[in-house]
């Protein structure tokens, strides 16, 4: 099939400037919106999703409806747990049992009290370092027990604006009870990137209370169900236990609505920023109905002109949505966003500029309809004779 | 052998659900290498014979053969394939791309043919040469006179080497002294190449240029005129 040449194309996007760059700007806005949704999405789903591990179960109060932050069980769980269940993975003799508190608290720099935020504090002993393998100390030690000492993630610090290169001594207040920074952490793409830790004891003398929020232990030869059987032969514990995935996807999963919030809204947006600059490419190309009738006359075949269209409608809306994809890339990427279970950065993967570029096409395919249609719909003769 | 066969040719529109009779039953034959202008009032039918002629119309009924080919049978694409071989088309209104230079709206139908870069430029400008347009080559549409741009959407329409010259009013846009060249220069076309070329106008002096005037009525042969 002969096709216009590309320089034809190219050119003709210098034509009706005004409108092309109002297309232009509305593609941008598109990509944007649909890629920043995505990497919301995206970041959202792995935070919780790379937290998960399938060898490990999460022990937590049988009334905590799933919550950990809302779960209380006894300080002698562990321990019972322990000599009850056959098979949880070891390391050096150290059972991979991990008692932990899980607690939302106001945070703030002993320095700027204007700097106040919620935080996700997590009381935890050496055994978290076993079930949580991902958490790599980046800088400084592990906080000792009375001393009033954390270990920031390194989201947490952005999180708060403390300078991670100076972060170690550092002073923080949690729940008003002041703090020094000893240590950093990392655990990306996972939420705990976003937590403060300590050591247990100082966090349930923090919270005035005796009980811890959960157990984490990571199984070896044992399964879930020897974990639940336990659960059952100690009823008095009043114990609940769910696979670390399904907790996650559990609370994925009451997030949903959310995320179809969040989905439904970009996409709304984004559609009004595309049907503008569709339609604004539309009224550059739909000027053009002679020129096309022109082309059919000397020999272009009709899809051939219809296709040039289609190219010049994708050249401007694929390469802004894109462009706007790569800008929100570039400005938001990495930004952290806080929820309940602490905070997530928005991660703008090949996925998220792929869908800005499907936005992109999108744009492309109404706006070349929209513009050929009128011309489509009119005898060659009667197309010569527009103005 | 003629160039041009109609026979009984008919072109209908409906409108306003009336039914108009464009050609009505038209029966005329055009000879290789002749130079004929078609005239009549308005609404007599030229244009739409031109049209039929360079195959971006279609007859409602009657046969149409040009060099042979019988259009009624062609298909859209097999039309356009064989517009760009046979046929050259001169527009009242120029209607050069106006984001391509003088050069590139030439060479533009010379794209649908399988010739190399080089026979190209050779035939580009060769054509924009047979106009007087070749230090012009590089100018916008714009940055051209109207005499002009009718110049090169000429070379534009005799590049291909077409078998079948067609113009609509070609001198409709332009001054006494710009129309005379451009029919000078179909003149030439016409007695140094042998080029047959078909011109609907509305300017009496102009059609004495052609070697005979064939005048339509309400769609219907009225008669034919040798030049004198």
């Amino acid at each position: 099939m002969r096709m216009l040449p590309l320089e034809y194309s190219l050119r003709g996007l210098t034509r009706g400037r005004g409108r092309v760059l109002l297309a232009l700007a509305g593609s941008v806005l598109a990509g944007a919106l649909i890629a920043t949704a995505s990497a919301f999405l995206g970041g959202m789903e792995a935070a919780l999703g790379s937290t998960a591990s399938a060898s490990r179960v999460i022990v937590m109060g049988a009334g905590s409806e799933e919550s950990l932050e809302r779960s209380e069980i006894g300080a002698r769980v562990p321990g019972v747990l322990s000599a009850s269940v056959q098979g949880i993975r070891r390391t050096a003799g150290m059972e991979h049992v991990s008692p932990e508190t899980h607690v939302a608290l106001p945070i703030a720099r002993e320095d700027d009290a204007a700097s106040s935020d919620n935080g996700l504090a997590r009381g935890v002993t050496h055994a978290a370092l076993l079930v949580h393998p991902e958490v790599r100390l980046t800088a400084g030690r592990w906080p000792e027990r009375g001393a009033g000492e954390v270990v920031a993630g390194a989201s947490a610090m952005r999180r708060l604006g403390v300078d991670p290169v100076a972060a170690i001594g550092s002073r923080i207040e949690l729940a008003g009870t002041p703090l020094t920074i000893v240590g950093t952490m990392q655990a990306p793409g996972s939420t705990i990137d976003g937590e403060w830790w300590m050591p247990l004891e100082d966090l349930t003398t923090l919270m005035r209370r005796e009980t811890i929020s959960c157990v984490i232990v990571d199984l070896d030869r044992a399964t879930i169900g020897d974990v639940q059987a336990f659960t059952l032969s100690r009823l008095d514990l009043e114990l609940a236990v769910l696979a670390e995935r399904d907790y996650y996807a559990s609370l994925l999963a009451f997030f949903a609505p959310i995320r179809v919030l969040v989905a439904v809204v970009a996409v709304l947006m984004a559609l009004a920023a595309a049907l503008g600059g569709a339609s604004a490419l539309a009224a550059a190309f739909s000027e053009r109905v002679r020129e096309n009738a022109v082309l059919e006359t000397l020999g272009f075949p009709r899809h051939a002109v219809a296709l040039d269209v289609l190219l010049q409608c994708t050249l401007v809306a694929l390469s802004g949505a894109v462009a706007g994809g790569a800008v929100a890339r570039w400005a938001l990427g990495g930004m952290l966003v806080e929820f309940s279970m602490g905070t997530f950065a928005l991660q703008y993967g090949p996925g998220s500029l792929m869908l800005a570029g499907v936005t992109g096409l999108v744009v492309a395919i109404v706006a070349a309809a929209l513009s050929t249609w009128r011309w489509i719909g009119l005898p060659t003769p009667e197309a010569l004779r527009t103005t | 052998m003629s160039l041009i066969e109609c026979r009984s040719l008919c072109k209908d529109y409906r409108r306003g659900g009336e039914a108009v009779h464009v050609l009505d039953h038209l029966d005329l034959s055009i000879e290789r290498g002749s130079y004929t202008a078609l005239m009549g009032p308005s609404g007599s039918g030229k244009t739409t014979l031109l049209n039929l002629l360079a195959g971006i119309d279609r007859a409602t009924s009657g046969e149409l053969l040009v060099d042979g080919t019988d259009l009624a049978r062609l298909d859209r694409n097999q039309l356009a394939l064989w517009r760009s071989r046979h046929v050259g088309y001169v527009f009242q209104l120029y209607n050069l791309v106006p984001v391509l230079s003088a050069y590139e709206n030439v060479e533009l139908p010379l794209l649908l043919h399988d010739l190399s870069a080089a026979e190209r430029h050779r035939r580009v400008v060769e054509a924009l040469e047979s106009v007087d347009l070749a230090s012009r080559h590089g100018h916008l549409p714009r940055q051209l006179s109207g005499g002009q741009e009718q110049r090169v959407a000429i070379a534009r329409a005799l590049v291909t080497q077409p078998t079948l010259l067609l113009a609509d009013e070609p001198t409709g846009d332009l001054d006494r002294a710009n129309a005379d060249a451009v029919m000078d220069l179909f003149g030439r076309l016409h007695r140094e190449r042998g080029q047959t070329i078909v011109m609907v106008t509305h300017d009496e002096a102009i059609a004495r240029r052609a070697e005979r005037t064939v005048r339509l009525e309400k769609g219907r042969l009225a008669s034919v005129e040798a030049a004198r």
